[in-house]
């Protein structure tokens, strides 16, 4: 136990030299990287995750790509006379609405405007809810106490009423809608954010990180928002589906989407009068909504079941 | 960072805890309120450089707050931590960073101690990128000599995930991280208890071979007695939050004299019946937000006169090297009951 022997530490360098272990220790960099996209890739194939996240992916692709590759007409360009056909009228194959709008190119334009507020107002609550949760969840002495408090005033106020404000403030707009939306979801990212945090952060290996003097920010990038995202994402899901509802009933009110733009929820509004004559015109966008919201949840609760990688 | 750099010469304290204050507050409404659990009381200890002090006691007797004291979280309330040369007991980062360089902790369960969505690789490599200073190169060179030292391959394990190794390998991954800086001294919280008994004879040779080959220096937390023996170069035995006894492995084991040492020894079973007398604790240990005055270890004393309850035993050495917090220390696992209560008074006013 004598001190030259602390001195193989340095000498082990040399021996190591000609072993498979140098190998490794060389290796390039894309191999590190594409060793762990395989592994994360693996632990996504199951069907419970795959089925879900391909009817999502098939409804986003006809949305966005479909008014452009039908050739269809614009969803607010249609003949006054060509009013209320039923589905599987030629030219219009889910038929038009009162002002003889193409149905199918108003739910997919719809479509588009809807998923963009249910993501981009997600998108908000996410960065800004999960950011202000992680910090309150590492710094629970005062700052978290404070963020806190703040987040609870937002989450006392009963939220589609807030966004009723809001949006009734700055006027409709698709992009005032995903604010007003967005706003609110920022409570609920930074509750669950502050939560899985706390759970995290009492793990040896953020206080082994921690008194070691690594920094704040590593250490929320690096050991806690990898451990915390599979439950953060699968609540923005959830999220998601719950902000395209709001879309849906702020325009259903007036206050979200402004016609002509279509959205779900301002078609299933506009349509309302028509209910006995022409019920398909407020199915079609409900189910859409309906599919597409399901689609989510499943997709949420196969990733919370997820192993993690 | 390499070890070329003259170090002193061994017996250098690499770790000295002076009056070292731990106290938890109790967050009660009404009469209770503002009481504070004491889990640490006035520690002092000293660790030298290449030995191995181990830190024995029952659950509860503040082992691990110790341990955790020393890394920070929380730091002390009050008391100064001395590592290798350098004050490491406050709140800024900056003296979060210097313990970084010197200390490290092997923790009981190696699965809360390893980020379970990092490789293997990373997690060896996280002291060295906390540190800085140090290219990837090296960085992998060295990450693959240690991970071969703890007697795990680089290539077949440096991709892995911790849920993809078994106890005692991720235990192995633990040390690994933990001497991958080189730290002066390496916390142990008490390593094998997680483990199964084949891994744990492992663990506990791998460590006494590090030990012998970087005269690692070893702060040392266990309630395995039979680890310690193996393991530890001194004891120290701690109860309630203070050091009851501090002596050589030796020594202890052989003759303890404070009672709570010897009633802990007692406890191992033993192939010859009668060698020692036998001494049992009763009861649990009493609360720690309201300790017992004079010595904390009274209440449970077979030993315990009237002046342990007025004046606290202070530690004072009885041997060479053995150091007892204790008015009646025993002699041959005999109480040395002899000595007036008035006569020990009057020694420890004496002493103090």
């Amino acid at each position: 136990m004598s001190l030259q022997d602390s001195n193989t530490f340095v000498s082990a360098d040399t021996r190591v030299v000609e072993s498979e272990a140098s190998r490794w220790a060389s290796r390039s960099r894309g191999r590190v990287l594409a060793d762990g996209l395989r592994r994360t890739g693996r632990s996504f194939r199951r069907a419970a995750i795959i089925v879900p996240a391909a009817i999502l992916f098939v409804i986003a692709l006809v949305c966005f790509a479909g008014p452009a590759v039908l050739g269809l007409p614009a969803p607010a360009t249609g003949n006054l006379a060509d009013y209320l056909l039923p589905i599987g009228s030629p030219g219009h194959p889910l038929g038009t609405n009162a002002l003889g709008n193409d149905m199918l190119s108003q739910l997919l334009v719809g479509g588009q405007v809807s998923i963009l507020v249910g993501v981009g107002a997600t998108a908000i609550g996410l960065v800004v809810g999960v950011a202000i949760g992680m910090i309150a969840g590492y710094y629970q002495r005062v700052v978290g106490t404070v963020l806190m408090r703040v987040l609870d005033v937002i989450f006392a106020f009963p939220d589609i009423i807030l966004a009723l404000a809001i949006a009734a403030y700055l006027g409709p707009s698709v992009v005032n809608t995903i604010w007003a939306i967005g706003f609110f979801s920022i409570a609920g990212f930074g509750r669950i954010a502050r939560a899985q945090t706390l759970r995290i952060t009492n793990f040896d290996y953020v206080v082994a990180a921690r008194a070691s003097g690594r920094s704040a920010w590593k250490i929320l990038l690096g050991h806690i928002w990898p451990n915390i995202a599979g439950p953060v994402l699968a609540y923005a899901l959830i999220a998601v589906g719950y902000a395209m509802m709001a879309e849906a009933a702020l325009s259903f009110l007036g206050l979200g989407v402004p016609i002509p733009t279509p959205s779900w929820g301002n078609i299933i509004a506009g349509s309302q009068g028509f209910i006995t004559l022409a019920p398909q015109l407020i199915l079609m966008p409900a189910l859409a909504m309906f599919a597409t919201i399901a689609s989510m949840n499943l997709l949420s609760d196969a990733l919370q079941a997820r192993r993690p990688s | 960072m390499t070890n070329d750099t003259a170090r002193p010469s061994a017996g250098d304290p690499i770790l000295v805890m002076q009056d070292v204050v731990q106290e938890f507050a109790v967050r009660r409404r009404g009469a209770g309120r503002g009481a504070k659990v004491s889990a640490v009381a006035n520690v002092s200890i000293q660790v030298a450089r290449g030995e191995a002090l181990a830190i024995v006691g029952e659950t509860g007797s503040g082992k691990t707050t110790l341990a955790r004291t020393i890394l920070g979280a929380p730091p002390p309330k009050s008391g100064r931590i001395v590592v290798d040369g350098h004050d490491v007991s406050g709140r800024r980062r900056s003296a979060a960073r210097e313990r970084g360089k010197r200390v490290q902790m092997i923790f009981q369960d190696p699965m809360s101690a390893l980020d379970p969505t990092w490789s293997v690789e990373r997690i060896v490599g996280e002291p060295l990128t906390t540190v800085g200073g140090m290219d990837r190169d090296a960085r992998r060179r060295r990450i693959a000599e240690v991970l071969d030292r703890v007697g795990l391959s680089a290539s077949r394990y440096g991709n892995r995930r911790p849920h993809e190794l078994s106890g005692g390998q991720a235990q192995r991954i633990a040390i690994a991280r933990a001497l991958v800086g080189r730290p002066a001294l390496v916390i142990c919280d008490e390593p094998v208890t997680a483990l199964d008994a084949s891994s744990q004879a492992q663990v506990v040779a791998l460590l006494a071979e590090l030990k012998r080959e970087f005269g690692l220096t070893y702060l040392f937390i266990a309630h395995d007695l039979a680890v310690v023996q193996q393991l530890a170069d001194r004891v120290a035995t701690m109860y309630l939050g203070k050091i009851c006894e501090t002596a050589p492995t030796e020594a202890l084991f052989s003759s303890p004299t404070h009672p709570y040492t010897a009633a802990l020894l007692s406890a191992i079973p033993s192939f010859e019946p009668n060698e020692r007398p036998r001494l049992r604790l009763l009861g649990e240990p009493p609360s720690p937000i309201s300790p017992p005055s004079g010595c904390r270890f009274r209440t449970r004393c077979a030993f315990a006169q009237d002046v342990c309850a007025e004046v606290e035993p202070k530690l004072r050495e009885v041997a060479p090297g053995h150091e007892v917090a204790c008015h009646f220390p025993l002699t041959n696992g005999r109480a040395a009951s002899y000595q007036p209560a008035e006569q020990a008074a009057a020694a420890e006013s004496d002493a103090a």
